[in-house]
């Protein structure tokens, strides 16, 4: 790591970032210098139309994607610093993704599946397996270790993918859509999860970061904050209707399906409490 | 991550048959054909292999294969035996004569006269009878994978042989020769009664040097001689082998199987491997978002090729191994010979195979741009 920040102030921070897809003509600016800070412990939500850059933003934030120009460090690390293996090896630790698609490997069990992150980092498979099925057992899935994901409903594939991403104790969870292909009572389960999991912290203790990109309006209450883009640029503060959307908790029967949705543990029930 | 690598490999049953199967159809032909081909070569110099006695073969200068002489003159035996270094030379006889077989039909047979004194170049294995009785007049050594060829005569039964009588006296056990005729021992002087060639009637003269006298001084000795040439067991072999590869056209013709082997190998683990790899794409971005490098995903994917090249190497060296093993039954005529080096040689095939079936993926995985995750 060459380049350390202070622990104190932002976990990330994203200073005027671009980005273009395409050369000459083809051009297509996604990004046209970004800025944004998130603490720690906070759950922010990227939201705006289809194209309007959120992807790509949380693609740079997350280190799978180069930035053209601009700065971003997470938490003390700025990518563009590492090589990329170095870089590979930081997003290793630092970073758990949840995908719209899930992206479980279909060949493995469940609980291989949510190990993978620890055998990548080097874990032997006992100590791996182990820590997989508490994870597991977390997210209430702890019958279905030995299933297949093609076994499994969308939202328990969705709480499998929660299960991966947070098993390696990650800083930084980066949830891409997570309720995208959900109904929306297992679209707030999975949210309880993430929401759950923007309460605790990483291996080493610090507040974890959660970024979540979504067109999904039911689920904005779950957000500490939210910043709405709209063609490549942060807007100075969301939208009326995104303020508006945010302030609405929508309420489900108790004994939903798989994860018991209708159990009020999340955002939901703090802002129930406090409205 | 290897055992990752397997579970991906093996949980896409389809793709993963269809390496096996392909890199194991390739390797059938390239072991089989080959062992085919070495299997006839092998058989084209059996007569060579059924002589261990000579250190040296002379014979006419012009010879091209063990199949094809030109007799010697009688006089030529007494000009090798007083060639200093020459411990004994005895004359051999090697010629087609035609069989008369029971109901009229005929067979051509190799006729292998030997010293009636010395029995140089005896085959190799008397099975029944005595080598001994080849003494009687027109008496004869009937190979016994040869006898099916002939109907089936018993000892003391009598057939035509070129015309004349010739009394069966016991069986042996040798090497047919490349167009696999049926083989018949017999002494020189009875060799040249069935099969009478006029003034000149030696067709080699089997040469033995005597102890600590260099072979190479003895056979420039011989091939100073006019019109002869000595040739040592090694030199006829690659004479006898050279000739079929040039002449006959199987080299080329196995050599194509070969080929069409190879690149079947090729081109099917080449795209099946391929597709398999587009389709695990996704899987393999996921695991290098989450932190696996480039190369452990490139061990990845070689341990999945390497791990189907084995195993089609397995299934392909296996179904030749049958077909080896049931060409080896008793009077097949199916020649198939399988030694440790065509199983190198098909797995050095089967390696090339999958590294070049392999490395589109490689180079596909190493430009994976772990992004892709995110659409």
């Amino acid at each position: 790591m060459s380049s350390s920040e202070a622990s104190a102030g932002p976990a990330i921070r994203v200073r005027d970032v671009t980005k273009t897809f395409g050369q000459g003509a083809a051009a297509v600016p996604a990004l046209r210098g970004v800025s944004l800070e998130i603490d720690p412990g906070q759950l922010v939500m990227l939201v705006g139309p289809s194209g309007c850059g959120k992807t790509t933003l949380v693609s740079i934030i997350s280190g799978v994607l180069d930035a053209d120009s601009g700065e971003v460090s997470v938490f003390g690390t700025r990518w563009s610093d590492l090589t990329p293996d170095e870089r590979t090896a930081r997003r290793g630790e630092v970073v758990g993704f949840v995908f719209q698609q899930f992206n479980l490997i279909p060949t493995l069990t469940i609980e291989e599946n949510v190990a993978v992150p620890l055998i990548i980092r080097g874990e032997s498979r006992a100590v791996a397996a182990r820590r997989a099925r508490e994870v597991l057992a977390s997210v209430g899935l702890d019958g279905r270790a030995s299933a297949r994901p093609a076994q499994l409903s969308g939202g328990m594939q969705q709480r499998v993918a929660i299960a991966r991403a947070l098993v390696g104790d990650p800083a930084l969870l980066v949830c891409d859509e997570p309720t995208a292909n959900l109904d929306a009572r297992t679209g707030q389960s999975a949210m309880d999860l993430i929401h759950a999991a923007s309460r605790g912290r990483d291996a080493r203790g610090r507040p974890r970061c959660v970024i979540v990109v979504t067109h999904d309006a039911r689920i904005f209450h779950y957000a500490d904050r939210i910043e709405e883009m709209e063609d490549g640029r942060l807007k100075a503060e969301p939208s009326h209707f995104v303020q508006e959307e945010r302030k609405w908790v929508p309420h489900y029967e108790n004994g939903g399906d798989e994860g018991g949705a209708g159990a009020r543990t999340g955002a939901a029930a703090e802002k129930e409490q406090a409205g | 991550m290897i055992r990752i690598a397997l579970r991906m490999l093996l949980g896409d049953r389809a793709k993963y048959l269809s390496l096996v199967l392909g890199l194991g159809f390739a390797v059938l032909l390239i072991t089989q054909q080959g062992s085919i081909f070495l299997g006839l070569m092998l058989r084209a110099t059996g007569p060579l292999q059924n002589i261990s006695q000579p250190d040296l073969w002379v014979t006419d200068p012009n010879i091209q294969w063990i199949s094809e002489t030109r007799a010697l003159e009688d006089a030529d035996l007494n000009r090798v035996r007083s060639v200093p270094g020459v411990a004994w030379a005895e004359p051999f006889f090697s010629l087609r004569a035609t069989a008369e077989l029971p109901g009229g039909k005929f067979r051509s047979v190799a006729l292998t006269g030997i010293s009636r004194s010395t029995m140089v170049g005896r085959p190799p294995l008397i099975t029944a009878g005595r080598l001994e009785d080849l003494k009687v007049a027109d008496a004869v050594l009937v190979e016994e994978s040869s006898l099916p060829k002939l109907g089936n005569p018993k000892i003391g039964d009598t057939l035509k042989l070129n015309d004349r009588r010739a009394i069966i006296v016991g069986y042996c056990r040798a090497k047919a020769g490349f167009d696999s005729p049926a083989v018949m021992y017999t002494t020189y002087e009875n060799a040249i009664n069935f099969v009478p060639l006029g003034r000149n009637t030696l067709t080699y003269i089997l040469v033995g040097v005597k102890d600590g006298v260099d072979v190479r001084r003895v056979q420039a000795a011989i091939n100073a001689l006019p019109d002869l040439a000595a040739l040592t067991p090694d030199e006829m072999r690659m004479k006898t082998v050279s000739f079929i590869m040039r002449e006959t056209g199987i080299g080329i013709n196995f050599g194509i199987t070969v080929l069409l082997g190879l690149i079947v190998g090729l081109v099917v683990s080449a795209t099946v491997f391929y597709q398999f790899t587009l389709d695990n794409l996704r899987n393999f971005a996921v695991l290098k978002a989450m932190g696996a490098r480039k190369r452990t995903l490139l061990a990845m994917i070689l341990v999945q090729a390497l791990v189907v090249g084995v195993i089609g190497f397995g299934v392909g060296v296996g179904a030749a191994g049958a077909f080896s093993i049931v060409s080896q039954r008793p009077g097949s005529e199916l020649a198939t010979y399988f030694p440790w080096q065509l199983l190198i040689g098909s797995f050095i095939a089967v390696l090339l195979c999958i590294s070049s079936g392999s490395l589109l993926s490689l180079i596909r995985v190493l430009r994976l741009e772990p992004a892709i995750v995110f659409k």
